[in-house]
């Protein structure tokens, strides 16, 4: 019962959020409005957002860990090149961080361009800011975004709103040498929670631990998310242990809204086989 | 009275290294932040057994190691650092992730880890030695000087390797670079490591007495029939070896190589017959003491890496002593 009321409510946050669209301050007022877009991206969770919302072809730079590879690589967040982003005459750039560029602010406003700013650290946080990225693209000349933002809320909450069967709790780990984990208040621990699921995790964040702490934590499954060996010693911490290849799940942006939730639903079938002997 | 206080000082160091080891073994502090006294059973007691087994080696490798390059270099601040051996495994570590990455294969992990990490430093210190011969044997000012570019150099080169990596794969590399204390040591790491710090120990016991001339002037010496070339390049390369070991089962660990000398040299002096072995047991309660330190200290993020705290609390503890032994390092 208590999966299907976490899911009830998580389903009507949900559609509270996607009627309201919330926008971050930044977003209220665009002065590039009109123009065709042209997008500089410091942060390859907003670049994959505009890519899955139609704006793939309006990414002229980005980092080099962004897809978009027809983009120009303008550096990193904390290392960018001002004269190449300059030169692209962007009328978006798009960043995730709380510490101001004065800098780089100087740079856009020569070009004409308005820096956005989100934080896509939680479920929530990409929740809220898909309306406003939606809204920003279809200004810039970006025919559907607003569609595929819905489709992407309404994909998320079909998803989301179908309860997982394991209820005991589980570890979820991105890192096994050393163990490192989602813990709680992170986007897994915030999906894997509104679909009814108990991460074993009760500690904030992405603890660091031990192989000792992870057999005393005992969790009734250990997933690993990412590739290469397991360690054999996961065997003593729990007698399930799942391997999921999921990059959707190692970044907190518009796949994992979509995505992440279909592979945790793969997680859950994989500890149902496991603990039935299949 | 006064052949009796090394060997007493060296009990002292290895009372201390073993109540360091005595706390790791038997003390820990859960995630939910409770204290933990006493034996696990034979499963997490494996784990703990392995780590100070691991420490032990390592630390003590980068004590004997210390102790070794402040007598040849005649520099109370050389350490396996300066040689920029730590840079340079790094760096191996950091160019082996990015060929597996545009290879399209799994990063390597473990045992395939200490691979690259060992070449890099293995090539570094190749590169440093070079730098560093003048007319046949080694300038120690040059040596230094080498270490340290040399180090830019590959420090250099891994941001650079880092920077290319895709997100996914900077944790494994991000991890390592921090120094720790596998959960599971390789076997064949955690070997060669004991084997060079055991080496490494027993030849400068062995050479004690011309180390302690080496510590002299080039000049003194020669005077005193000690050949210092020879003697120097055999010791470098011990200290490369056995630094280039603990790096490829640890990660670059900072202070201990520079401090656990220190520690010995207050309580066994500085005739180095005494003070290299001292510098290996202090080496080894050291790093155990960190680790320990490690598993009871939680700031928000779970378990501090290892280089974190060994840097914090060795760096203090490196500048109270400094303060007590800048008058006569080496008196």
């Amino acid at each position: 019962m208590q999966p299907i009321l976490a899911s009830v409510a998580t389903a009507v946050a949900l559609a509270v959020t996607a009627a309201c669209g919330r926008a971050p301050a930044d977003v209220a007022r665009a002065p590039g409005a009109g123009k065709a877009a042209r997008i500089v991206s410091l942060s390859p969770a907003l670049t994959r957002t505009v890519c899955m919302l139609g704006g793939k072809s309006a990414v002229v730079g980005r980092t080099p860990w962004c897809e978009a590879p027809d983009a120009v690589v303008v550096g990193t967040l904390e290392d960018r090149n001002l004269e190449a982003i300059a030169a692209l005459r962007p009328t978006l750039v798009l960043r995730q961080s709380s510490v101001a560029d004065p800098a780089l602010e100087t740079v856009a406003a020569s070009s004409g361009a308005t820096i956005h700013t989100w934080h896509f650290d939680r479920v929530e946080d990409v929740r809220a800011g898909l309306y406003p990225l939606a809204r920003l693209l279809a200004e810039g000349g970006i025919p559907g975004a607003d569609v595929a933002a819905r489709d992407l809320l309404a994909r998320h909450l079909q998803a989301i709103t179908v309860p997982v069967r394991s209820i005991s709790p589980v570890l979820f780990l991105f890192s096994v040498d050393p163990p490192m984990a989602f813990g709680s208040g992170t986007y897994v621990d915030d999906l894997w929670r509104a679909m009814g699921g108990v991460n074993a995790i009760t500690k904030a964040g992405y603890p660091t631990m031990t192989a000792e702490d992870v057999i005393r934590l005992a969790p009734s499954a250990v997933v690993v998310i990412g590739r290469g060996p397991l360690p054999a010693w996961l065997g003593s911490a729990s007698p399930v242990q799942v391997q999921l290849d999921a990059p959707d799940l190692l970044e907190p942006s518009a796949r994992m809204l979509v995505d992440g939730p279909v592979s945790l639903h793969r997680v859950d079938d994989s500890i149902a086989a496991a603990r039935s002997g299949g | 009275m006064m052949h009796r206080r090394p060997m007493v000082g060296l009990a002292l160091v290895a009372a201390v290294s073993c109540l360091a080891v005595a706390a790791r073994l038997l003390v820990v502090r859960t995630l939910d932040g409770s204290f933990l006294v006493g034996w696990p059973g034979p499963t997490l007691g494996q784990f703990r057994g392995d780590a100070v087994l691991v420490a032990c080696a390592a630390g003590a490798a980068l004590g004997a190691s210390g102790a070794i390059l402040q007598t040849l270099l005649r520099n109370p601040l050389a350490s396996p650092f300066v040689l920029g051996v730590t840079s340079g495994a790094g760096a191996g570590v950091a160019f082996a992730s990015l060929a597996a990455s545009m290879a399209g294969i799994a990063a390597p992990t473990g045992a395939a880890l200490g691979v690259p990490a060992l070449a890099g430093a293995l090539l570094a210190l190749g590169c440093v030695l070079l730098l560093s011969r003048r007319h046949g044997a080694l300038d120690p000012v040059t040596l230094i000087l080498g270490g340290v570019i040399v180090g830019a150099i590959a420090s250099a080169g891994s941001t650079v390797a880092e920077s290319l990596l895709p997100p996914e794969r900077r944790g494994l590399f991000n991890g390592w670079l921090f120094g720790r204390i596998p959960d599971v040591p390789d076997p064949g790491a955690l070997a060669a490591c004991a084997a060079a710090a055991l080496g490494l120990t027993g030849l400068g016991a062995a050479w004690g007495n011309r180390l302690d001339g080496a510590a002299l002037s080039d000049d003194e010496a020669r005077s005193i029939g000690i050949a210092l070339g020879p003697m120097r390049t055999a010791m470098f390369i011990g200290c490369g070896v056995a630094t280039a070991a603990t790096v490829a089962l640890c990660g670059p660990i900072a202070f201990v190589g520079l401090l656990a000398p220190h520690c010995a040299r207050a309580l066994v002096g500085a005739r180095n017959r005494m003070l290299v072995p001292g510098a290996a047991l202090a080496g080894a309660g050291l790093l155990t003491a960190a680790d320990a330190l490690r598993q009871w200290i939680d700031v928000g993020g779970g378990r501090l890496p290892l280089g974190a705290v060994t840097a914090v609390f060795g760096g203090v503890a490196f500048l109270v002593l400094l303060r007590r032994t800048a008058a006569g390092w080496m008196s």
